[in-house]
């Protein structure tokens, strides 16, 4: 290829470049409500959850904790508005921190799930909130014209998954949904070869000091939230006996009596049928599980603080 | 510095204006060889002592083999193949995280040293420089064109392994209007896209397969993941090996094609001429061939193909896993090889002919993604559990999500690349050719999956 013909090529590809990023610029300006697909990398799916806690409506509470509290889902809170933050793959610690960070949204009540204290605080997560408190939520820079085809799609098989707290059919959906849920009978126990490798894991000693550590750190962050005059309690999710006996949650609640005392009202007592209860994989739970552990939360929530805030809506809370 | 990394794009364009000036001329193979050991010292300036004893330590034993063959020749290779097998090897018999290995603090050093990243290429390339060049006569080739041959940036770290035979007589002064731009952006742009937007997506749902996360996929979604790991290691490999020809030939190097469409391939054989064909090639030509390839029979063809592949299996990592795969590979060459002259007769009847080839095309892109899976999970047990799960439909109480939609869209540019025959591809693109590349630059950029690893930096 000569040299003309060269330099024709690099201007045309440069053209057309230009044109497609362009056109993905323009894009999101004009457009509103374009779909998004589904979150499927762990920084996809914290960031989602992340920026739906700083652009919904404030609840008054709030859940904190890893994939563990993930798996209930907050239209299984029937009678509390509840704003889950968990973050799969995070920890408690950092949803903690978020909230402290997140000025402008300020639920009354939080709860935070203990079963995850060897991971830290992800500061980098923490420092968005921090900065988007200045900043008034923006349309999306990057649109991706192929993954939106995907959503478009993805939209229309799942269109039954979006669920409206104010739309009464969807509750009566929801409610429907669970209930048939909860009628099956539990599942099977989980693979027990799978869970004594995993199980091994769970009792290895390198986590305890860290685990020490992270406790200590989340001792700061609640007495932080508490000076904001937000009420902070704490839950430990059931695990499968083995799960819950390991090295790892005995060194957990050691380091949460260390750092918080054995003061039982800061705790949040959950009342379930145990023989009911079935994980995946040993410690998360399964789908029927987190529906029956969901309500339980609730009532525990519910007797600690009354019922001021049991029958408020978005409705009531955007007044 | 990786290829994905803003780092590397500024190091490129800031070696690229430096080698072309037309004062530094003469140097042009020192500039290479300085940036080259900046590149490979960028992470991990610890083991450039390790590259230089690999690189004088070759130079050495090629000076003395070119006098004296017999002898040195082989203490030569002795030499690589230790320096390989003590890193790649060391860690199924020491633990480097254990406070004290020995009582003597240099070998604790050396124990504790990190597999360096390209020593399996870089062996290979040195092992290969012993054997070509002691083949010839004549004066030995110059110690910087033996440096910048072996650690050449854009191949050091993996490949492809170019024979020593075919880079140095490349290795004359360069001017900037030879450089051919065209077609090194056609490959750094296909390299990039296959790179960014195929593996890199792909990848976000291939992490379904790793232990323990497999157990929450239903036996069809691991059928799912496998095809879409065979998709997602053939676009990163693909795409490091595109984007490393297109670098070479910026800087007016020719570097061999490393895969030719492999999932369209009929046999396993034809497979491996497909596939990371500079490996096959360097394989068939310095293990094979001097094993006795297929000349003393058939049993011996068929010893032969199964220590080839289960070195290259071997050569991979140290694990059953990849001993499992290269010889599962060898097996699979040996069970067809009887059975290749009956099934060329009967594609060559018309009436069975697309029946046979799509048969045959199926079969071998089935058995091969098959053993991908121990790539995937080097861990052997894992891997049997995986492919076990595929075969019995288990109860997964809340099954992970494989969005079949994603998995479409990020597998499509190799399905197509695969099933449009090029001419068709080329007749497609007609006038159209730089359009296609820009758009694929910037979707690329704006589609590109989280940053990963290219999977063969762990070879």
């Amino acid at each position: 290829m000569d040299r003309t013909a060269s330099i024709s090529w690099f201007v045309k590809a440069s053209a057309a470049c230009a044109a497609v990023l362009a056109m993905c610029w323009i894009a999101p300006q004009f457009l509103k409500d374009i779909p998004d697909f589904p979150a499927t990398t762990t920084d996809e799916i914290q960031s989602k959850i992340a920026d739906r806690y700083l652009n919904s409506p404030v609840a008054p509470v709030a859940l904190t904790g890893s994939s563990f509290t993930v798996r209930l889902h907050e239209e299984f809170f029937h009678k509390l508005y509840v704003r889950n933050l968990a973050l799969p793959g995070g920890s408690p610690l950092t949803g903690a921190a978020m909230i402290e960070a997140a000025t402008a949204v300020r639920p009354r009540l939080i709860a935070i799930e203990t079963n995850t204290l060897s991971r830290g605080i992800d500061q980098a997560m923490v420092e968005r909130v921090r900065t988007s408190n200045a900043e008034p939520a923006r349309a999306p820079m990057n649109f991706r014209p192929l993954r939106t085809l995907a959503a478009l799609y993805q939209q229309k098989l799942d269109d039954w998954q979006r669920f409206d707290r104010d739309d009464k059919s969807a509750l009566l959906r929801q409610s429907a949904l669970e209930e048939a849920i909860l009628r099956k009978p539990p599942a099977p126990e989980y693979n027990p070869h799978v869970l004594a490798a995993v199980l091994a894991e769970w009792n290895n000693p390198d986590h305890d000091q860290i685990i020490r550590r992270h406790a200590a750190e989340l001792k700061h962050i609640v007495e932080t939230l508490e000076m904001q005059k937000i009420s902070v309690f704490f839950y430990e999710l059931p695990l499968s006996p083995a799960f819950a006996r390991s090295r790892y949650m005995t060194t957990g609640r050691s380091a949460m009596a260390e750092a918080f005392g054995h003061d039982h009202g800061r705790w949040l007592s959950l009342d379930y049928p145990s023989n009911e209860i079935r994980w995946t994989d040993g410690a998360h739970l399964d789908e029927r599980s987190a529906i029956i552990m969901a309500r339980s939360l609730e009532r525990a929530i519910a007797r600690k603080i009354g019922s001021e805030v049991v029958k408020q809506t978005s409705s009531d809370l955007a007044r | 510095m990786t290829f994905t990394s803003w780092q590397f794009a500024v190091f490129v364009s800031g070696v690229f204006a430096l080698y072309y000036w037309p004062l530094v001329r003469p140097y042009q193979v020192y500039i290479l060889v300085v940036a080259s050991l900046f590149f490979y010292g960028f992470g991990q300036p610890e083991l450039l002592a390790l590259l230089a004893i690999a690189v004088f330590g070759t130079y050495f034993f090629l000076l003395k083999a070119m006098a004296r063959r017999k002898l040195w020749l082989p203490a030569g290779i002795a030499f690589n193949l230790a320096l390989l097998a003590f890193f790649k090897y060391k860690l199924l018999f020491v633990d480097p995280s254990s406070p004290a290995l020995s009582d003597v603090g240099a070998i604790d050093l050396l124990l504790k040293l990190p597999l360096p990243i390209g020593i399996s290429f870089f062996v290979f390339h040195n092992i290969s420089l012993l054997v070509d060049m002691t083949k010839r006569t004549g004066p030995a080739p110059s110690q910087w064109d033996v440096f910048l041959y072996i650690i050449f940036f854009p191949q050091l770290v993996s490949g492809p392994i170019t024979r020593a035979e075919n880079f140095l007589p490349q290795i004359q002064p360069k001017f900037f209007n030879e450089v051919p731009f065209v077609e090194a952006a056609r490959w750094i742009v296909t390299g990039y896209f296959f790179k960014l937007f195929v593996a890199n997506n792909l990848n976000t749902l291939t992490t379904n397969m790793d232990f323990p996360l497999y157990h929450a996929l239903r036996s069809s979604d691991r059928w799912l993941c496998l095809f879409l790991y065979s998709y997602q290691i053939y676009a990163d490999f693909f795409g490091y090996s595109a984007i490393a020809i297109g670098l070479g030939l910026l800087f007016g190097y020719r570097l061999p094609i490393n895969f030719n469409l492999p999932y369209i391939s009929q046999s396993f054989a034809e497979f491996w001429t497909r596939w990371h064909i500079s490996l096959s090639t360097w394989l068939r030509t310095y293990l094979y061939i001097p094993l006795g390839g297929n000349r003393d029979g058939k049993g011996r063809t068929y010893l032969n193909l199964m220590i080839v592949m289960g070195l290259g299996g071997l050569w991979h990592g140290a694990g059953l896993s990849y001993l499992a795969w290269g010889l599962m590979h060898g097996l699979l060459l040996v069970i067809e090889r009887p059975f290749l002259p009956l099934i060329e007769k009967l594609a060559a009847i018309a009436a069975l002919r697309r029946v046979i080839v799509a048969t045959r095309m199926l079969v071998v892109f089935l058995c091969v993604s098959f053993l991908w899976v121990f790539f995937k999970l080097p861990n052997f047990e894992h891997a049997m559990d995986y492919i076990s799960g595929m075969f019995i439909d288990q109860s997964v109480p809340s099954p992970a999500r494989i969005y079949r939609s994603l998995a479409l869209i990020y597998a499509f540019p190799v399905l197509i690349q695969h099933f449009i025959t090029s001419e068709r591809l080329v007749a497609l693109r007609g006038n159209l050719d730089p359009f296609v590349y820009g758009a694929m630059a910037a979707l690329m950029l704006i589609e590109a999956g989280p940053d990963t690893a290219f999977i063969y930096f762990q070879f």
